[in-house]
């Protein structure tokens, strides 16, 4: 019985072994030229996106996985829509330097040039979904790559901001250079990955649409 | 004669502000009988982990995010609070009697905040209800059950509904019983209240908390 216990224990262990094993690993990325190049020309031809995103943040502190869903706009150069809808409701809307935040049916309304936080997460959460993060001089950037995805990992230079975060990762279909998750990681360990679906590109967004009542 | 007419005036008006300075305590009635029941936490019965979303106002200024709170031990709470977008503002342990920071940003990192933060969530999920001891019945005008608990050299007073749940409780302070702060309790749903809220008497500070559920 005893045996039988410790051969189960074995091939679970060699299970999770080549588990490991079979994942794709990341390398440090081979042309980083040619990758910035190619994000710029998709950057160009964007010039709209609608989609879904789930938000899945981890609370290492507490052992637990807390998953939030909805929807996001983006419209260029500088309009960004996030419309929480579950477990919640909470809209945040990135307009033209303005944040609007509208939160238990109240609308509040913060300068980006004035409140340097807002300015930071809004200049990070548009460079992120742009994947528009190269000419970011708020970070240290290292470009990697496995077989599907390009990675752009983001260290935050000032210390005041590494309060908040400490890395930003950016996921990167290889086939079509959309931003498929990005990952916010804390110095506890913490992290938050947002995983954008049902991306629509280039579909007809007019200036109200990211406006909050 | 018309100065002194001015003077009267004066001295009426201060009398006057004098008095609507006064805290008032939060019971009036003298009436009081052993109470036999006890109020009971409606958290933590079904789920170890309970999650709101958090509004905090003070002085014109907000704050708002998921606060999360989960029963560790019987003695330990671990909160963490953080945005809608999952930026952290603080994790924190919440003992009977006191607290841990373990990471909390600069701006929420005093003394001042945390001790009154805490204090407010342990009274949210009714967590020290173990160091409640003489419990009193108080004759209600508005035929509302009040009990009055003693809490280490101050008072809470609940407002009970029939199951012994509360609707409102005050943590009362001084032989007046002058009210430090409220936390009300309201639509109870499926034995748990969907709203609560924090209002402090001393100072502008109001906690808004709906309760949600991550599941699914």
């Amino acid at each position: 019985m005893k045996q039988g216990f410790i051969l189960f224990g074995i091939v679970i262990a060699l299970i999770c072994t080549s588990s490991i094993v079979q994942n794709d690993p990341y390398s440090a990325m081979k042309d980083i030229p040619d990758f910035k190049v190619k994000m710029k020309q998709k950057n160009q031809s964007v010039s709209t996106m609608k989609c879904d995103f789930v938000q899945e943040k981890q609370l290492s502190f507490m052992a637990q996985k807390v998953i939030s869903k909805g929807n996001m706009k983006y419209k260029k150069p500088d309009m960004m829509k996030l419309e929480y809808s579950s477990p919640f409701q909470y809209i945040m809307s990135l307009n033209k330097g303005k944040v609007y935040v509208k939160d238990n049916g109240k609308v509040n309304k913060f300068d980006t040039q004035t409140n340097k936080l807002f300015k930071y997460i809004n200049d990070l959460m548009i460079s992120t979904v742009q994947g528009n993060v190269l000419d970011n001089k708020d970070f240290k950037i290292v470009y990697k790559e496995n077989s599907k995805l390009y990675l752009i990992e983001m260290e935050p230079i000032q210390d005041a901001m590494k309060e908040y975060i400490s890395k930003v990762k950016i996921y990167i279909n290889k086939t079509d250079f959309e931003v498929i998750k990005t990952e916010m990681s804390e110095k506890s360990g913490d992290y938050t990955l947002i995983t954008f679906l049902n991306r629509v590109y280039n579909i007809s967004l007019k200036d109200e649409e990211f406006m909050v009542h | 004669m018309k100065n002194s007419w001015f003077i009267n005036i004066c001295i009426a008006a201060i009398i006057l502000l004098i008095t609507s300075c006064v805290t008032k305590s939060v019971i009036n009635s003298s009436e009081k009988e052993t109470y036999n029941g006890h109020i009971k936490s409606p958290f933590f019965d079904k789920d170890s982990v309970c999650f709101f979303k958090a509004s905090i106002y003070t002085y014109g200024k907000s704050l708002s995010g998921i606060l999360a709170i989960k029963k560790q031990h019987t003695d330990t709470l671990k909160v963490s609070f953080f945005t809608e977008m999952g930026v952290k503002f603080f994790d924190v342990l919440i003992f009977h009697d006191s607290y841990l920071i373990v990471d909390c940003i600069p701006q929420l990192n005093s003394r001042v905040i945390m001790e009154t933060l805490t204090e407010d969530i342990r009274w949210v999920v009714l967590w020290n209800l173990n160091d409640l001891s003489q419990p009193l019945q108080i004759s209600s005008p508005k035929k509302e059950l009040l009990v009055q608990y003693f809490y280490k050299g101050n008072w809470i007073i609940g407002k009970m509904s029939s199951n012994d749940f509360p609707d409102k409780i005050t943590y009362a302070y001084g032989k007046k019983k002058i009210p430090k702060f409220d936390v009300t309790f309201n639509e109870y749903y499926d034995g748990i209240p969907r709203k609560i809220a924090v209002k402090h008497h001393k100072f502008d500070l109001r906690i808004h908390l709906s309760y949600i559920s991550f599941a699914n």
